[in-house]
Parts: structure tokens; sequence; C-alpha cells
């Protein structure tokens, strides 16, 4: 509850829709760790400062940031760390930068990827000062601001003109954390592997935009081993093939539509529920995944029991499997 | 109605009739009712039209006997 001081104090901004006491309790329950120099930095401590937020301004602007984990790590306040790209390695944070005139500032909060933050923000050069440094040093503030109040989605960034036109930046479409997969999708996913039943079956998700749909593949595997054992050795119990030209159909198909790769996933009846050995061979045969930034999905199946999902991400290298929980099958 | 807050406003100019107003607002549990006793044009007209504008409902408004006015606000969900 806000003292009678801080009443008079914030009024202004109290009034605001998005602020009011619990959201001025917000901005004050934030400590900056502010890396920034010059124009950008003095514009977004006064900015802050002024809105009821803690700022502490780091004599080390752009030294190495593991040097300043531990403040990350030990402070009461909530903390958000700010600095020119390419920032901390971790937590909630806030990374400033220019490329040819335009500086571009970059908000990172939880469910925010690391890696995208990374990608957007690399190779940028230190911000600029002078005007320019104050208009950015006030969309800091901004962003620090809106990430404290808890109205900020999970990575949202702006970009400033060198003519000072500011813009909202999309955030890029994350490839590194498992895509969100509505669960009636889900659901109707399983529905189809568990028809293939006790074959491993297949299928693909693909979608636009955040919308997502199923689309059922057959696991031709039992005609290719028939086929050449040698070259097949296991059957569809035990492993999945697409036929190559329902694969290109289903490529162009998804092009033409205007939609993308979002997963690939096959079932698993023996109820292995890892992302195996033979699955990583597969999905990445040369060490480099076939479809960068498509991710698998691995469904086991267990008699009596519900399928287990797990998803597998390519991410630094291997891939990264975690949990994908399945709705309940009526 | 008996509300489960009240605040006077009688003394204070705009924006702190309203700042007041919200805070108190804010404070109460969603379908709570609070009583704001106000004097005057400006948050005669402001006060109950911001109440709206933030999503919350204006239950009543009427003149007291001392010359001021009795407004009754139920504190609705969402953003104040």
């Amino acid at each position: 509850m806000l003292s009678e001081p801080q009443i008079q104090r914030y009024a202004r901004q109290l009034l605001l829709r998005d602020v009011g006491e619990r959201g001025q309790e917000a901005l004050g329950a934030v400590r900056v760790l502010l890396g920034l120099d010059g124009e950008v930095g003095d514009t977004a401590a006064a900015y802050l400062r002024s809105g009821g937020t803690e700022v502490e301004r780091l004599p080390t602007a752009g030294a190495a940031w593991a040097d300043m984990s531990p403040l990350l790590g030990t402070r009461a306040r909530r903390p958000v760390a700010v600095a020119a790209s390419p920032g901390p390695p971790e937590g909630e944070r806030i990374v400033v930068g220019a490329r040819g005139g335009v500086h571009m500032v970059w908000s990172l909060g939880d469910g925010g990827c690391s890696a995208c933050l990374r990608g957007a923000t690399r190779g940028l050069d230190p911000p600029g000062g002078g005007s320019a440094g104050i208009q950015v040093g006030t969309l800091v503030a901004l962003l620090v601001q809106r990430r404290a109040l808890g109205i900020a989605p999970p990575m949202e960034g702006v970009e400033v003109s060198g003519v000072g036109a500011i813009s909202a930046l999309a955030a890029p479409a994350c490839t590194h954390q498992p895509p969100a997969v509505p669960p009636e999708v889900l659901a109707e996913l399983v529905r189809h592997l568990a028809r293939s039943l006790p074959d491993e079956g297949c299928a693909v998700l693909v979608g636009r935009g955040d919308r997502i749909r199923v689309v059922p593949m057959e696991n031709a595997q039992n005609a290719h081993h028939a086929r050449d054992p040698e070259a097949f050795p296991r059957p569809a119990r035990t492993a999945f093939t697409v036929e190559p030209r329902a694969w290109l159909a289903l490529l162009r198909a998804t092009e033409a539509a205007g939609e993308r790769l979002v997963a690939i996933a096959h079932s698993h009846p023996d109820g292995g529920e890892h992302f195996s050995a033979e699955d990583r061979h597969s999905a990445a045969p040369d060490g480099q995944p076939l479809y960068p930034g498509v991710a698998h999905l691995v469904v086991a199946f267990r008699p009596g029991r519900p399928a287990v999902g797990r998803w597998a991400v390519w991410t630094s290298g291997d891939f990264a499997e975690s949990e994908c929980p399945l709705p309940q099958q009526s | 109605m008996s509300p489960d807050a009240r605040i006077d406003i009688t003394g204070e100019v705009c924006p702190m009739t309203f700042v007041r107003t919200k805070v108190a607002l804010e404070r109460l549990p969603v379908g709570g009712v609070l009583e704001v006793r106000l004097r005057g044009d400006e948050p005669l007209k402001n006060v109950p039209e911001s109440a709206r504008d933030a999503g919350h409902t204006v239950l009543g408004l009427e003149p007291l006997e001392d010359g001021t006015w009795r407004l009754l606000l139920r504190r609705e969900a969402g953003p104040c």
C-alpha cells in the first residue's frame, strides 16, 4: 500500500490505467542495473527514478556481464539489467544498440528466448549520444516500466530511425523453444498417432502466425522394409518413413498456403518417451538439423496409460528435450 | 446501501479528486462499494465520468443538505 507522500508524488501516473496503486508498487519493486553511459544512460536513469524505480548505475558499462551476475542474483528487488549489446546472458534485461544510424532497444522477460535476443542484437554498435541518445534513453525507461508493470510480452523491441521516427519491432518467431500448440491440436495429433498403432504413426504440424494445424502423414516404413530390408531393416512398429513424394507435396502445399513447418511428430508404440539416438541421427544426419527451426515431437504410447509427449528442439548444437503435456484422451 | 469504504474529497482539487477515488477503489475487492463525498462542479462532473471510463459502476449520486454530494461506486474487475 502506498504511503501518503507516495500518492502525492506519483499522483499523475497513478491515474494511468496500467499503473494505479498496484502498478506503482510494481514500479517500485524493480531495481534497474543500468550499464549505459552518456545521454542514453542519463535519460533512462532520470525517467526511471522520477517514475519511482530504483536505478543503480554500473561503473563497468560494457564490461563482462559475468562479473555482474552476483548483482543480478542477490538483490532483494526484482532486477532488470540494461546494457549495450550483447548485454547480460540471463535474467530480465533490456539490450540497446545501433546499426547504420538506426537505434534498437530490445526487452526480454520471463518466458522470452535468450537465443532470439542474441540473434536480434548480434553485431549492434553501442548506442550514440546527443538527441538520439536522449530519445533512446526514454524508450529504455518505457520498456523497463512496461516489464515492471507486467504488460510487456516475453520479447519486444522498438526502433528509432535516423530521423527520430519510432516504430515497434516484431519479435522473431522463436525456433529455440518448443512451439505453443493448442491442446485441441495436440489432441487431434494424438488421435491420429493412436490410429496407427501398433505401428509408429507420423504427422506434421504446420502453421501461419499463431495458428497451427495437424497434417496427418502415412508411415510408409513397412513398404520400404518389404522392398529393401537391408536399407530399411526395421518394420513400422519401430520406425517411420514418409514417402518422398508425399513429403514433397506437403512442402509445396505448405509454401503455397503461406504456412511453415512447425514440428515433425511421430509415435513410439513401445513406450520410449525420449528422442532416441536413431531419431537424432535421422533428424540431423550430418550433425546439423535437416530442417532448421523445426521442432520434433515424440508421443510415447503405453498400454493402460495416457500418452506421454516430449519435444526435441535444436539448441546450441544438439537436440534439447522438454516435456510436452498432452491433453487427456476421451 | 451500506458502503464498504468511504472517502472525503471535498478538500481536494483535480487531479487528486480522482487519484483518491481511484486508489480507494483499487483497495476494495471486486464488487465492493465506495462512498465518495465530493463538492463543486468539477469533481461532480469528472469523478463519476472517470470512474465509468475506468470500468466501474456508478450506483448513485445524490445531494446532501450541507451542499456536498454523495457518490456511490462499485468496484468492477479489470484495471483500475
